[in-house]
């Protein structure tokens, strides 16, 4: 039963053919963030899970550094591409309004991810369909909720919070604080400002005094992973038991994962990244196919982590999915 | 009145220490009950301590007529290539060496631009600090943090053979008869024997210290490399939260300051800041002078990186950003100029301190956060006026 490489040679032609499996659509990602860094190495994950799964292909195009020049040069590039769809982050909408413009010219369809078009809702807004990202804001209010639900579970009369801020005048970090008075203030609760920075060692020092000084203080609201370091620094220090100082945060990293399951922080606010980049491959995807769309943001945050769910959240992570 | 302002300039610390006086006295009265208190002279000290030790390389720079932007991120990559190299499962001393060599490697490589390119060093060192900071940020990316945690549950423990010890214990003795011998032999009759007596008595206490620390002579001492470096206090007298990297400041403070005053390198540190081309004149190596500076100050910032890495046990790539500039203000606060020639180590130290008060002082009465940094601003630049009237009058 031996075939003569004669009778095979039709199949080996056929073989290499190109394959006829070309991708449907063609979608690319200009942002201010890219490989390299934790937080958007997740998004990408997200962004390329959704193209194999829809078959399309999708693009990342940025800087390892941030540049909003670079980042209207990429969106050029995307649009002489003729892509079909393009996902795009709003750090500075003057930056990639003409762009964004000759996109919806060209009938090229836009989604805003992560950060938001700071004018969404007003006659100045970005010509995009919608945001597909977190609230900031609504984070804080979370924190916010935790932090009065723990207290009276404790039957603590809880009377002042700190809400120390890493970069002052930080729109985002700002709308997070914002979000916690707002629950907070209302319920009665004073909540103070501290200027620290993403140094630890100093911040912690920042902490130290402002506790000193400030005794009736008995909850802190942390707005990223370095404040909270600090924060773990200072209880360390100090030999504060868990839940001495009612701890909430913003963000996630391995220290701030150990904290909430050894009780010392009852939550920390993540904004899903993962759901950023998939979501708007899925509903570029969607809007070309059959000019579908949302008629409200899509929020990915904020989503508690708690004792609850930090297990499953710390696989995740290892996964590249959180 | 003159008479005082005129002794006064000859002593460039003496502005930052009557500001540092008004400035406690000011923080005494109107918190009293909170920053008269060990844990906030604690809090001032601790943190201090690592920008202190920095600020005293740039001392001796700015002495000598030149300036380094790029310390904080000489302090980060320190710090990582100690940290990295101790989760690598290095002897924890030669991890420590390789963080303060690479100190030493980036501050050699700044003087080296510096002489071989005439550059001023203002900019240079503003090169350099973007470059320093891309090795931190390239190496561990975006939130990422390394720690020894991760590593090791417990600290890394040095073992130090008997030998050793008692090797140590006859030095310490030695020097303190040696530093003693001069004034003993000078003295006469009953003042000698009180002196050689109370040298005795004196390196009684120093020598069994050493013994005492941990009982056993003739057994190897196990050490706790981070506690040695930047631990807390245990002693019941001090309740707040004092460290060791106090005694670092301290010492290397003084060390450099016997430097600065006493040797002839010193001298040609403060001719060379004063005036290179007589310097020059006089038979002063100024570009090496300038070069052995650079290299001091990157060693030093290696230093402080390390103690606070001791204290921290992780490292993030953000390390030691902006320290550059909290430091050069605490150095002109403390009287030195940034035109060359004229400052000193107790100023920088007393410079050093007053930037803490503040801080801590601020915290305390509760200004608020948005005009935090303002105030810090504005009190610092009354404090250099103040400076310069004193100096004036010379």
């Amino acid at each position: 039963m031996r075939y003569p490489a004669r009778r095979l040679l039709p199949f080996l032609l056929l073989a290499l053919l190109p394959l006829p499996l070309e991708a449907t659509y063609k979608f690319a990602f200009v942002t201010h963030g890219g490989p390299g860094n934790p937080f958007w190495n997740v998004v990408i994950k997200g962004m390329e899970d959704a193209a194999q799964r829809y078959d399309v292909e999708a693009q990342w195009l940025s800087n390892p550094t941030f540049s909003i020049e670079d980042m209207a040069a990429f969106l050029d590039d995307a649009i002489a591409q003729k892509v079909d769809g393009i996902g795009i982050t709003c750090p500075d909408p003057a930056a990639i309004r003409e762009g964004i413009e000759r996109a919806r010219d060209a009938g090229i369809p836009t989604i805003v991810l992560n950060t938001a078009d700071p004018d969404a809702g007003t006659p100045n807004a970005l010509p995009t369909l919608f945001y597909i990202g977190a609230s900031e804001f609504m984070g804080g209010q979370a924190n916010g909720r935790a932090l009065l639900a723990a207290a009276a579970a404790q039957g603590l009369d809880l009377k002042k919070a700190l809400c120390p801020i890493q970069e002052v005048g930080h729109s985002g970090l700002e709308a997070r604080c914002a979000g916690l008075r707002s629950v907070l203030e209302p319920a009665g609760i004073k909540v103070d400002g501290l200027t620290i920075s993403n140094d630890i060692e100093s911040s912690a020092g920042l902490l130290s005094d402002y506790f000193l000084g400030h005794p009736q203080t008995q909850a802190i609201a942390t707005l990223g992973p370095l404040p909270a370091d600090a924060f773990y620094l200072y209880a360390d220090e100090q030999g504060l038991d868990p839940g001495a100082l009612l701890h909430v945060t913003h963000d996630t990293s391995p220290a701030i994962f150990t904290h909430i399951r050894n009780g010392y922080t009852l939550q920390a606010i993540d904004q899903q990244p993962y759901l950023q980049g998939y979501l708007t491959v899925v509903f570029l995807y969607l809007n070309r196919q059959f000019g579908l769309s949302l008629a409200t943001d899509a929020l990915t945050g904020p989503f508690a982590i708690t004792a609850a769910n930090v297990d499953q959240i710390e696989q995740l992570v290892r996964d590249g999915v959180r | 009145m003159n008479a005082i302002r005129l002794r006064l300039a000859r002593h460039p610390e003496a502005g930052a220490f009557i500001g540092l006086g008004v400035i406690l006295l000011f923080f005494a009265l109107a918190a009293p009950s909170t920053f008269l208190s060990h844990n906030a002279f604690a809090s001032i000290l601790s943190n201090q301590a690592v920008p202190g030790i920095v600020a005293i390389g740039i001392t001796l720079l700015m002495i000598s007529g030149q300036f380094d932007l790029s310390v904080g991120s000489i302090m980060g990559v320190a710090s990582l290539v100690f940290l990295y190299a101790a989760v690598q499962g290095l002897h924890i001393l030669l991890a420590a060496a390789l963080g303060l060599a690479a100190g030493c490697g980036l501050g050699l490589l700044n003087g080296l631009l510096l002489v071989w390119t005439g550059i001023p060093s203002f900019i240079i060192t503003l090169g350099t600090m973007l470059v320093y900071r891309a090795i931190c940020l390239t190496t561990i990316s975006g939130g990422r943090i390394i720690r020894y945690a991760d590593f090791s549950r417990q600290d890394p423990q040095l073992t130090i053979p008997p030998l050793l010890v008692l090797t140590a214990a006859a030095a310490l003795l030695a020097l303190v008869l040696w530093m003693a011998w001069g004034p003993i032999g000078r003295a006469r009759g009953l003042r000698r024997a009180a002196l050689l007596v109370s040298t005795l008595l004196a390196a009684v206490p120093l020598v069994s210290g050493l013994v005492v620390l941990h009982g056993r002579l003739f057994e190897p001492m196990a050490i706790n490399f981070f506690h040695l470096l930047n631990g807390r206090f245990d002693w019941s007298l001090l309740p707040g939260n004092y460290r060791l990297s106090i005694v670092w400041w301290i010492a290397l403070s003084l060390l450099f300051g016997l430097i600065l005053n006493r040797t002839r390198f010193g001298n040609a540190v403060f001719a060379t800041g004063g005036n290179p081309l007589a310097a020059r004149s006089q038979g002063i190596a100024v570009n090496r002078v300038q070069v052995i500076n650079f290299v001091l100050s990157g060693g030093l910032a290696g230093s402080a990186g390390i103690i606070q890495v001791a204290r921290l046990k992780s490292v993030d790539p953000l390390r030691g950003t902006g320290l550059e500039l909290e430091v050069i203000a605490a150095v002109v606060i403390g009287g030195s100029l940034l035109s060359g020639g004229y400052g000193s180590l107790a100023g920088s130290f007393a410079g050093t301190t007053l930037t803490g008060v503040l801080r801590t002082g601020l915290v305390l009465i509760s200004v608020p956060a948005n005009a935090f940094r303002g105030a810090i601003g504005a009190i610092m630049i009354v404090a250099v006026i103040i400076n310069s009237l004193v100096r004036r009058s010379k």
